[in-house]
């Protein structure tokens, strides 16, 4: 306690909380931009903390991740374009709303749902890092496997009206994972001797052209019937007291699923937002209105995609174990400020680094609700330009952003071809979701398998460690649950038709 | 509809028909996750075609969207073919010019045709905010095709 006092009055100084607020400002910014996200943005940022103090850097960088995680859902609200990878699934409830001209009540959700998830997973650091890091440690090559298939199973949850068709994407998402070197052979696959390609496909391109780009240029052609809102207006309330605790059941759950997520290293942070997304459905008092523009829908994906935040610092900072590309970046800003991650970080030694940065998380997400949350409604002035504008605009937009992530040609072609896929998916009625959690999943799934099979060798060896390990028992019984529920709804729905 | 769908379950066959030859080609330990998918998707594609043929033998409605109105399929068309040439030709006549005449082109053909100023001066606007925001911020250095 008396460390944490002392961390409240080193972090509330004010340059540190100027410097809060300027990334928490930036990280908005970066995020609600499509195609960067939080690696660019900490990756920009990292320049300006050399001339800072150890804590004051490292809140700095910290309070930049939440702005981003909170940023990708302002243009996902509004244009239905996911400004990070993360943001995908706010886009199903969220540009609904905006939709039915309710766009400043689901960004004034998104501001309170990421707080509540940001907080959630700040206690989870504060209080739970050293416990729940070691735990993460036991998760092996067939652990990791058997996350990976949760995280596809929960592609059935997500298809009940056209299963087969949500599972199809999956596979097509899991094939187009196969891209580039293989991990354990480094064998060409698929590359048609492309030397960018050799690296797989880049996520941004193909969720910018499957998402964003089909999706708007679809926009055009139905005009009338689903245009950006550009002449309705939006009316935006403030009432945080009664915002802040509209779904506190839903927030904490979700947070709490976006730092389980984010502690387990190498688990695509992105999956979380659709797990709490189900899960809310499912807990939902009115789960036919999801889909259609239901709020709790934004709390939950929301909440669980900043929940991921200081979830994945745990494992950084406790264990070095960089869970993901923003993570490793933040690893490198240690360890230019000379830090050591591991245990030694939260020795006595250092207790006015970890201390500080551990009250700087939360004063981060309550910059990144104020900001969020009251000046939310000025980026709805985005909606009163013309849907023929607004769509050029994004398209050069979606064109900049992934040039600007890879700097090169390829990945605007790759973006290029991906939307013609997109469209012919929206076409043919198969979701772009399913394929999106196919390819994020599908490296994760593809270096498990590999790892099981080198380990474990045989059949009977692989059955053997799937029944014995605890938490691969809690797993596959998860995962039964998904699909069994999956199916049974799907059965139901059919039924009522 | 029925055959409609039935093409789309046949086309995504051949996908993964050949995804599943052509990762039998890799080394063992490489082939196992193509392969694995595209067995899995030949399956799923079965399926899709066993359920859309079950359903035309009961006469439940299927989904799938109606063919387009004649003057909406040419807006699509032309959609698509702006976004294609404006990426295929980001190189050689560089970014600005690319996207300031994409923004043009796009809004005039999809906007009010009297607003032809407000769209030249919207669009070099916007490219210019864009570019600029990205070199300065990102140090971003977009192709410049003919204009070095």
């Amino acid at each position: 306690m008396e460390n944490l006092l002392m961390g409240i009055k080193l972090a509330c100084t004010p340059v540190g909380l100027i410097c809060c607020l300027l990334a928490t400002v930036e990280g908005i910014i970066v995020g609600a931009l499509p195609g960067l996200g939080p690696t660019i943005g900490m990756s920009l940022l990292i320049p300006f903390t050399y001339s800072m103090s150890p804590a004051t850097a490292l809140i700095f960088l910290a309070a930049c991740y939440c702005g981003t995680q909170y940023g990708g859902s302002i243009t996902a609200i509004l244009l239905n374009t996911p400004g990070t990878p993360a943001a995908v699934a706010t886009t199903i409830e969220g540009y609904q709303m905006t939709l039915n001209g309710r766009g400043g009540e689901a960004l004034n959700e998104a501001a309170v749902a990421s707080f509540w998830g940001g907080m959630v997973s700040a206690l989870a650091f504060i209080f739970l890092a050293p416990p729940l890091a070691r735990f993460s440690v036991k998760f092996g090559s067939m652990e990791n496997l058997l996350l990976a298939v949760f995280g596809l199973a929960i592609i059935a949850s997500l298809s009940e009206k056209d299963m087969i068709k949500g599972l199809i994407g999956g596979a097509f998402g899991l094939a187009l994972a196969c891209v580039g070197t293989d991990p354990f052979t480094a064998t060409e696959r698929y590359t048609f001797d492309s030397l960018r390609l050799m690296s797989g496909l880049s996520p941004l391109p193909v969720m910018i052209g499957v998402f964003s780009i089909a999706r708007i240029v679809h926009n055009i052609r139905d005009s009338e019937s689903t245009k950006l809102q550009s002449e309705k207006k939006v009316e935006v309330k403030h009432h945080l007291l009664k915002d802040l605790f509209k779904y506190f059941i839903t927030y904490v759950r979700s947070g709490v699923i976006g730092t389980i997520v984010g502690i387990i290293p190498g688990a695509a942070g992105n999956v979380s937002t659709f797990i709490a997304y189900d899960q809310a459905k499912k807990w939902s008092k009115n789960p036919n209105n999801f889909g259609h523009g239901e709020r709790e829908g934004i709390a939950a994906t929301e909440s669980a995609n900043n929940g991921v935040t200081g979830g994945a610092m745990i494992p950084t900072m406790t264990l070095g174990i960089p869970g993901s590309p923003s993570m490793a970046v933040f690893m490198g800003a240690l360890l230019i400020q000379g830090l050591q991650p591991g245990y030694d970080l939260f020795n006595a030694n250092n207790s006015t680094i970890i201390y500080p940065f551990m009250v700087g998380l939360i004063v981060a997400n309550v910059m990144m609700l104020l900001v969020g949350y009251y000046f939310s409604r000025h980026f709805l002035a985005v909606l009163k330009v013309p849907s023929n504008m607004l769509v050029a605009g994004i398209v050069v937009l979606c064109v900049a952003g992934v040039y600007a992530s890879g700097k090169n040609m390829t990945d605007i072609y790759v973006m290029l071809i991906f939307s013609f896929v997109g469209y012919a998916m929206e076409r043919f009625k198969f979701s772009g979701t399913p394929v999106v959690l196919g390819f994020i999943l599908g490296p994760l799934t593809e270096k498990s398998l590999l790892k099981v099979i080198a380990i474990y060798k045989t059949p009977a060896g692989i059955l053997g460690k799937m029944f014995t390990s605890p938490i691969c028992i809690v797993l596959l019984l998860v995962i039964a649950l998904v699909i069994g529920n999956a199916a049974r709804n799907s059965m139901k729905e059919k039924n009522a038709n | 509809m029925y055959r409609q769908n039935k093409l789309v379950a046949v086309a995504t066959f051949l996908f993964f028909a050949w995804l599943t030859y052509t990762g039998w080609e890799f080394d063992e330990m490489a082939s196992y996750m193509p392969v694995t998918v595209g067995v899995l998707g030949m399956a799923l594609c079965l399926c899709l075609f066993a359920t859309v043929c079950f359903k035309e033998k009961m006469g439940v409605v299927v989904l799938f969207a109606k063919a387009f109105p004649k003057k909406e399929t040419l807006q699509l068309i032309l959609a698509f073919a702006l976004v294609s040439a404006y990426c295929l030709l980001m190189p050689y006549v560089g970014f600005i010019v690319s996207s300031t005449a994409f923004f043009f082109l796009f809004s005039l053909c999809f906007g009010k045709k009297e607003k032809i100023v407000s769209y030249l001066v919207y669009s070099a606007l916007t490219v210019a905010v864009i570019y600029f925001s990205f070199t300065l911020t990102l140090h971003t250095s977009f192709p410049k095709g003919f204009m070095i």
